[in-house]
């Protein structure tokens, strides 16, 4: 490999990372839901906070969000739902954009 | 309670800001149905029926600012954006630049949310070319930076408070620069706002901040267009210095962007608002 081609693999390299920087970006935006005057990040840590307290069979429960305020949950079934959809909605719009970056191979195609 | 969207523009020689304001305002009514107000000067050319307030104000005094592209300093009037709160008509206010280009609906959030005053304090380069530093923290004294691009208040004492702060730190802009070791070279309204929210917050750091990045699309960097739907960008990044232009192509799905360079800010929005 010259150093033409090492310099063009090199800027295909940094492109596609930077891709993923911005993929990232948007899928954080993506997470974040409000729900009793709260902004909540709907990832895995939440969701399972919410499940352990239905496997505890409580009907309520305090949490921080994501701006540190303290939040009373008192629907604990709606809550789970919109942590759920939003957590696979951006997931899903993030699942396929990273397929869609590991199926280009030629630097143009970016 | 009523919300609605804040803008500023005041046009200067080299910048029409009130042509981009009016760009931004198509953007917000393309992904919002809320009521856009501006806050603007008798000079400023803007289109009227975007607006539902036009508020006039005299041009406050003079800025200026390094422009890398024009290699020379140029006007800047930015000094009445601490004067929003009291100017907003909204009971909730969401102000953005007049360059912030909107491809998402993601900031009704803001509205949903129950703290009084928000505003970014991280930011991330959609260029990765290492034209910021990322830190969330201002100069030697270390205080949270704030972002005052995009803020988001409800009337409220906080807010009110901090604009009010902001107001007194601007009046006394070198002492408070000069206490917090800050550059002062021209006045720049996140460095006032950064210090109000410090005072205010009882000079305690905290996390009340919008929770995602600010991303931000450097001015040595240029958008050349959309590709595939409205929601895809590719561009060049180059060096104004040197005039060398590399070909790193990047893909920015619907995020909001804050451009630096408002030659492209407007091209781009004015092609996504065709």
């Amino acid at each position: 490999m010259d150093i033409k081609e090492l310099k063009e693999l090199n800027s295909w390299h940094f492109d596609r990372q930077q891709q993923l920087v911005n993929l990232k970006n948007r899928l954080s935006q993506s997470l974040s839901f409000a729900f009793n005057d709260g902004l909540f990040i709907a990832d895995q840590t939440l969701i399972a906070f919410i499940n352990s307290a239905k496997v505890r069979n409580l009907t309520e429960f305090y949490i921080l969000d994501s701006l540190e305020q303290p939040i009373h949950i008192t629907d604990i079934e709606d809550f789970e739902s919109k942590a759920w959809d939003q957590n696979q909605k951006a997931l899903n719009e993030y699942f396929l954009a990273v397929d869609r970056l590991n199926k280009i191979r030629r630097r143009p195609d970016l | 309670m009523s919300k609605g969207f804040l803008l500023i523009a005041h046009d200067t020689e080299e910048t029409a800001y009130g042509r981009l304001s009016d760009l931004t305002a198509k953007l917000i009514k393309k992904h919002f149905d809320l009521p856009i107000s501006i806050i603007t000067d008798k000079f400023t050319k803007i289109d009227g029926d975007l607006y539902n307030r036009i508020v006039i104000k005299n041009i406050g005094a003079d800025n200026h600012r390094y422009d890398m592209l024009s290699n020379k300093k140029v006007k800047w009037r930015n000094t009445d954006r601490s004067e929003a709160y009291d100017l907003s008509p909204y009971d909730r206010t969401i102000l953005v630049d007049s360059d912030y280009l909107i491809q998402s609906d993601n900031l009704k959030l803001l509205f949903e949310q129950g703290i009084d005053f928000l505003c970014h304090n991280t930011m991330s380069e959609a260029t990765g070319t290492g034209q910021f530093q990322n830190d969330p923290l201002l100069g030697s004294a270390r205080i949270p930076f704030c972002w005052a691009t995009v803020m988001y208040w409800k009337k409220s004492e906080y807010a009110e408070s901090i604009f009010t702060m902001w107001k007194h730190v601007q009046r006394n802009y070198d002492y408070y620069t000069g206490l917090y070791n800050l550059n002062r070279a021209s006045f720049r309204n996140d460095f006032a706002l950064s210090i109000a929210m410090h005072m205010i917050n009882g000079q305690v750091n905290h996390k009340r901040f919008i929770p995602w990045d600010l991303i931000n699309i450097p001015i040595a960097s240029e958008v050349i267009g959309l590709s595939n739907d409205e929601l895809v960008y590719t561009y060049n990044s180059f060096n104004p210095n040197n005039g060398q232009t590399n070909l790193n192509v990047h893909l920015l799905p619907k995020l909001n962007l804050h451009f630096f360079n408002k030659i492209n800010y407007e091209r781009v929005a004015n092609e996504l608002t065709r």
